[in-house]
């Protein structure tokens, strides 16, 4: 009789310890997120008036509206500093209220509040001014010519725009190496209407803006060129020139 | 210098084992039990002399040997559960060996339920623990996709589980399938699941006689894989008539021929996918544009000779492919063929030796190829190929030494050369990496010792490997211990040390892998390793009755996992990072028969840790709880159409694997610069890849078959339905942020919940096999 009692103690124990590590290993961990300040900024040579535009991270299942509220933009740099003011009825486009140009090798700030979250912090490299030889401004092409970019520093990314006969446009974002001086560019690679007017836009930016678009993921939040927040504060310098195209004989 | 040592250290153990004075005048029996309808060896028989204490069981392979008899004249018997036995009288003479091989009859009223199998002789003379025997009977009863499928049959078992439904890939005991290793008839097959993108394995349940899990704690006789062992055997081929057996299935058609050559047998198997003809006819009678460029082929063909009845020879050849192969354009100006699939051939010499020592010689070659062609017809600059093949050569002696009646040694030698041959055409230039070789030699010995007979075996061993790349020699210590405390009662324990040799470069953790690209590890990597402990309690309760409880550790070391959680493929080993990790859990299982019904219950906690560059998660893989229930029954008399047929029910239930839960979004902007305008889509904010858990996962499956006759042939029909009341088990989420059909948006967005298959019904299949 004694055995028995001690032979079922023992299955209550075994099945009682069963139990309990079962229900340990059940709970999922508990994992919340924390919006925060998200800007976009890309200060341009050929603009006067700079732009950022303020936003916010959403819980997934939080509906999306814009509400922040006491935003504070303050774009800082070489000399110059400014508080931007909000475009009315923008949804978080702000602007210089002066003008804001920026020179080439210098460094500009960035500091964004807004109630209720953390201060965005952001800073940024203006790339060097570059050449552009093999075509020059009036020139008439064809799509043997090459249009060459020589860089003194080694710049990520290349921007190169166009507009035809001043209405069709189309952007191109090339990629040049790491570690090169100079870009060679078919003309056939860029100017890809018939023959007319066209009017060339090149920009190079910043490691910001590459890093922004190149490791572009879905499994990391890009934090580019800003800290305390998400985003991109990044710079481009920007050139321009009209060429006309003739490829007829 | 090393490698030598440790060989001389062998020997030397070799010869510290006691051999017992032999008695003078003496005889010796020996020979192998086999099944008389076909020839294939019976392991685990009983031999028994009548009215004396002598006997023994026949080994793994049917092989028996009795020594030390006093010479006279004997009554020798032969028993096999589910077999007539036979006695025989027999004349021992002094100092002479008697060989006699003998066949047993089935019994002629074939038992309901669970088929005979070997698995209660295995618990009284095996010392291996978390072994798990197959029979074709067991594989075939099992509800599958469309057909049966043995690996969806070990996905029942305790230990196993799978990513989910449709997936062919065996997650052993927190093991990722890449650390199994997978042999048919001694080959090794580097993607077992590759057959309509995973949904089918490679292996014919028509020509697999038996397959065997090792779930961990493997003897000496396996290495180079850290988790597990799937050791598949093909029939042998009726040795006494021909035969054979046609199956039409809903998408397959098989064949099956077998019977004797002169002093042997052959078989040969053969399966086809058949949807790609079907609509090839169905478009052209109706004059459609539809086509379905895909089908899979496999086939498994075997040779036995038996000169002598010490020696015998067997040639297994086996190759299947999946292919894909379309033409573009009006006329076809473009062609894609996408092919991939096993090939390999042992040829393997037993060879009895001695009445104490017989010898198993095989030669291997394995391979696995991946082929992607573009080809354009009038512009052949822009042609693609990417070809990827593994092969290996190997060549192995496995020997058994019957000491005495005490100790039985194993021991034997292996030497793999492996090749990674990868070529690439782009633009009419043919290029690729070097060829990557490795070559790997193993020696073992295993002594299975039993210390008090019946009572206490135990199985120490020791597998030596030398290791090329990296000039690397490791020697991995084996132990195994069987403690019988009560007649039906045992209990087991197991220690090993594993190394693996060669990894994938694809992430495990992958839902939709269909292949793996499998690399020698490099000279810079330590191989990985892991350490099993393992313990157990079996307990029979009747002859058709038992339990088993397991539990089980893993530990991990030197694992090489891809850095990136979601990369599919990742080139160079370099981009491999060095992990650790642990699997730990307990199995349990129960099988019972009774009369008409039989059925069994499986049930696994696990926990698999891994951690790689000091971040320490669940993999993707990481079920913490695994049930199944299996259950079957004979239909009875009373039921109208299904009577007399068999019934097999199969319920699955597991909890949810980890997954990274997007738990925010962001804007991703971009300016176009042109026309000054900012423009944005959502991108998501991935949680931690393995804070969440899908919900739980489960299943109805059912098969039933029927025998009866069609044009006078014995004719079995099926009927399959898989996933009975419509369960939809998630796989993954995603959130979408308008309504592909109207367009209209969501704020928020929508979680929504996907599935394999993708629409939840019940998936039924039918066919029928005729024996002629």
């Amino acid at each position: 009789m004694a055995n028995d009692r001690k032979n079922k103690r023992a299955k209550k124990i075994f099945w009682l310890l069963c139990f309990v590590l079962i229900l340990i290993y059940c709970n999922e961990i508990s994992e919340e997120y924390e919006p925060e300040l998200n800007v976009f900024c890309i200060l341009n040579s050929k603009n006067n008036c700079q732009k950022v535009i303020v936003d916010r991270t959403y819980k997934m299942e939080e509906k999306e509206q814009y509400d922040l509220e006491d935003v504070q933009v303050i774009l800082s740099g070489n000399g110059l500093c400014d508080t931007l003011v909000q475009l009315y009825d923008s949804m978080g486009i702000f602007i210089t209220e002066d003008s804001f140009p920026i020179y080439a090798g210098t460094n500009y700030n960035l500091k964004v509040s807004a109630k209720g979250f953390d201060t965005l912090i952001g800073s940024t490299d203006i790339p060097d001014t570059f050449a552009i030889s093999g075509l020059h401004n009036g020139d008439t092409t064809t799509y043997d010519d090459t249009l060459i970019i020589r860089k003194s520093k080694p710049n990520m990314l290349c921007s190169i725009s166009f507009t035809y006969n001043d209405t069709a446009s189309a952007e191109l974002g090339l990629w040049n190496s790491l570690d090169s001086l100079e870009f060679v560019i078919p003309v056939s690679y860029i100017l890809m209407y018939a023959d007319g007017k066209y009017l060339i836009r090149i920009g190079l930016s910043d490691s910001n803006v590459y890093n922004y678009y190149a490791f572009e993921t879905y499994d990391s939040l890009p934090r580019c060129g800003v800290a305390g927040g998400v985003g991109l504060f990044g710079s481009m310098w920007t050139e321009s020139l009209t060429v006309f195209l003739k490829t007829s004989r | 210098m090393g490698f030598q040592k440790i060989i001389k250290f062998l020997i030397f153990l070799l010869f510290l084992i006691p051999s017992p004075g032999r008695p003078i005048e003496s005889g010796t029996i020996k020979g192998f039990i086999s099944d008389a309808e076909n020839g294939e060896g019976l392991g685990y028989a009983n031999v028994v002399l009548k009215n004396t204490t002598m006997g023994t069981s026949a080994d793994e392979k049917g092989y028996y040997y009795i020594s030390h008899i006093i010479p006279g004249e004997y009554t020798i018997i032969f028993s096999y559960l589910g077999y007539e036995s036979v006695e025989k009288t027999i004349q021992i003479k002094a100092n002479e060996v008697l060989t006699m091989n003998i066949e047993l009859k089935p019994m002629p009223i074939e038992m309901p339920g669970v088929v005979v199998s070997s698995e209660r002789e295995r618990f009284e003379k095996s010392v291996e623990v978390s072994h798990i025997t197959f029979t074709q009977r067991e594989i075939r009863s099992v509800p599958g996709f469309f057909e049966s499928d043995l690996i969806k049959t070990l996905q029942l078992m305790p230990g196993v589980s799978t990513m989910h439904d449709l997936s062919n890939k065996l997650y052993v005991r927190g093991g990722s399938p890449d650390e199994n290793l997978v042999l048919l008839d001694g080959i090794i097959i580097y993607n077992p699941a590759t057959h309509l993108f995973g949904l089918f394995s490679t292996f014919q349940p028509d020509a697999v006689k038996e397959a065997e899990l090792f779930a961990g704690g493997f003897p000496a006789k396996y290495g180079d894989r850290l988790s597990a062992v799937l050791d598949v055997t093909t029939k042998e081929g009726n040795s006494k008539k021909y035969e054979g057996e046609a199956s039409v299935g809903l998408i397959t058609s098989k064949i099956l021929i077998e019977g004797p050559i002169p002093k042997g047998s052959f078989l040969f198997s053969g399966r086809r996918t058949y949807f790609d003809a079907l609509i090839w006819g169905y478009a052209h009678i109706f004059n459609k544009d539809v086509s379905l460029p895909y089908y899979f082929y496999d086939g498994v063909a075997k040779i036995n000779y038996n000169p002598s009845i010490d020696n015998r020879f067997t040639i297994t050849g086996f190759g299947g492919a999946d292919v894909i192969s379309f033409e573009e354009g009006e006329p076809p100006s473009e062609k894609i063929d996408l092919i991939w699939g096993n090939r390999g051939i042992s040829a393997r010499w037993r060879r009895v030796l001695t009445s104490k020592l017989y010898c198993e010689f095989l030669g291997v070659y394995s391979e696995f190829f991946t082929d992607f062609k573009y080809k354009h017809y009038y512009d052949t600059i822009q042609n693609l190929e990417l070809f990827e093949k593994i092969k290996s050569f190997t060549g192995k002696c496995d020997a058994t030494y019957i000491l005495n009646e005490e100790h039985t040694i194993d021991f034997g030698l292996q030497e793999e050369n492996l090749r990674v041959e990868q070529q690439w055409e782009i633009e009419e230039q043919e290029f690729g990496p070097p060829i990557q070789k490795s070559n790997l030699i193993a020696i073992y010995v295993q002594d299975k010792w039993q210390l008090i007979k019946p009572i206490l075996y135990v199985q120490p061993g020791i597998r030596g490997i030398y290791y090329n790349l990296g000039r690397r020699f490791v020697y991995n210590p084996r132990f195994g211990l069987k403690y019988r405390f009560q007649e039906n009662s045992a209990f087991n324990l197991a220690f090993g040390k594993y190394n693996q040799f060669l990894v994938t470069i694809n992430s495990q953790e992958s839902y939709f892998s269909i292949f793996d690209f499998w690399r020698p590890v490099d000279a810079s990597h330590s191989p990985p390793v892991s350490y099993h402990f393992i313990c157990g309690i079996e307990r029979w309760f009747d002859e058709k009755t038992n339990l088993t409880f397991s539990p089980y550790y893993k530990k991990y070391y030197n694992l090489l996992i891809p850095k990136e959680e979601d990369m599919f493929f990742s080139t160079p080993t370099e981009s491999l990072g060095t992990g650790q990790g642990y699997a730990a859990g307990f199995d349990i299982f129960f099988k019972k028969s009774i009369n008409d019904y039989s059925g069994w219950f499986s049930y696994t906690f696990g926990i698999t840790r891994r951690q790689l560059e000091n971040i320490s998660y669940y993999p993707r893989y990481d079920r913490r709880h695994n049930l199944n229930i299996v259950f079957g029954l004979v239909v009875p008399g009373s039921i109208p159409v299904f009577k007399k047929g068999r019934l097999d029910l199969r319920w699955y239930l597991g909890t949810g694997l980890p997954y990274a839960l997007e738990i925010g979004r962001y804007r991703h902007f971009y300016y176009m610069e042109m026309d000054s305008v900012y423009i944005y889509d959502w991108h998501n904010i991935k949680g931690k890849r393995d804070a969440h858990r899908l919900p739980i996962a489960h299943r109805l499956d059912l098969h039933y078959e029927k025998d009866t006759k069609l044009f006078g042939l014995k004719t079995t029909w099926y009927l399959d339905v898989v996933n009975l009341y419509a369960q939809k088990n998630i796989l993954f989420y995603d959130y979408e942020y308008f309504d592909y059909n109207t367009g209209q948006e969501y704020n928020p967005p929508k979680k929504v919940g996907y599935s394999i298959p993708p629409i939840a019904i019940p998936i039924p299949s039918f066919g029928l096999k005729m024996r002629f």
